[in-house]
């Protein structure tokens, strides 16, 4: 998914993308923030476009 | 405006004794109760940047940057020393975790991009930690800024 869309897989790329997914079937004025968390140590938050 | 918030996690042990000099021995067992007597932490320290995304890279922050900034301006200063007799920067700060939020946002601040910093929480324990914002209250890193 991420290759042909010519995207790099870093998290932040990667939160926006469970965001659209999730938005598309929960709709988007429900999500307030989503946290993706790569190990431990590191973690990006998305509040929406 | 797009923005991420980027948390990063750290870790240091130090030592330290929690007395104010404006008390006396008694005061300062009262008030500080065990965390009057020295003792330690193995303390972690989250720091979170926010920043627009840079479509070239995929990145809303650098990462190598923010780690070497965090390790020379924060860990280098405190990981195994007694926080309350051998870091000449928190000389006259009583070392609760509220006071060395705040002071770990101000070593930071001026370190890293230009308002990039959104937040500084302190993990003393598995029970407490301590949050620093700025002048900022917490919420969505564009509306704040």
């Amino acid at each position: 998914m991420f290759a042909a869309s010519g995207q790099i897989a870093t998290t932040e790329n990667l939160v926006r993308a469970i965001w659209e997914l999730l938005a598309a079937k929960i709709g988007a004025d429900r999500l307030y923030r989503l946290r993706l968390a790569e190990d431990p140590t590191l973690s990006v938050e998305y509040f929406g476009p | 405006v797009t923005a991420f918030a980027l948390t990063r996690r750290y870790h240091f042990s130090a030592g330290h004794q929690l007395a104010s000099p404006a008390l006396d021995d008694v005061e300062n067992a009262r008030v500080y109760g065990q965390c009057y007597r020295p003792h330690g932490h193995n303390y972690f320290v989250e720091v979170t940047v926010s920043g627009a995304l840079d479509p070239a890279t995929g990145f809303s922050a650098d990462l190598g940057e923010l780690d070497g900034v965090v390790q020379r301006v924060l860990l280098d200063r405190v990981d195994h020393y007694d926080l309350s007799s051998a870091v000449p920067e928190l000389d006259g700060v009583v070392t609760t975790g509220e006071n060395l939020a705040r002071t770990f946002w101000d070593w930071l601040a001026p370190a890293l991009p230009a308002g990039s910093l959104r937040r500084v929480a302190v993990v003393e324990t598995a029970k407490n930690t301590f949050e620093y914002f700025g002048d900022h209250p917490p919420g969505r890193p564009w509306e704040t800024r």
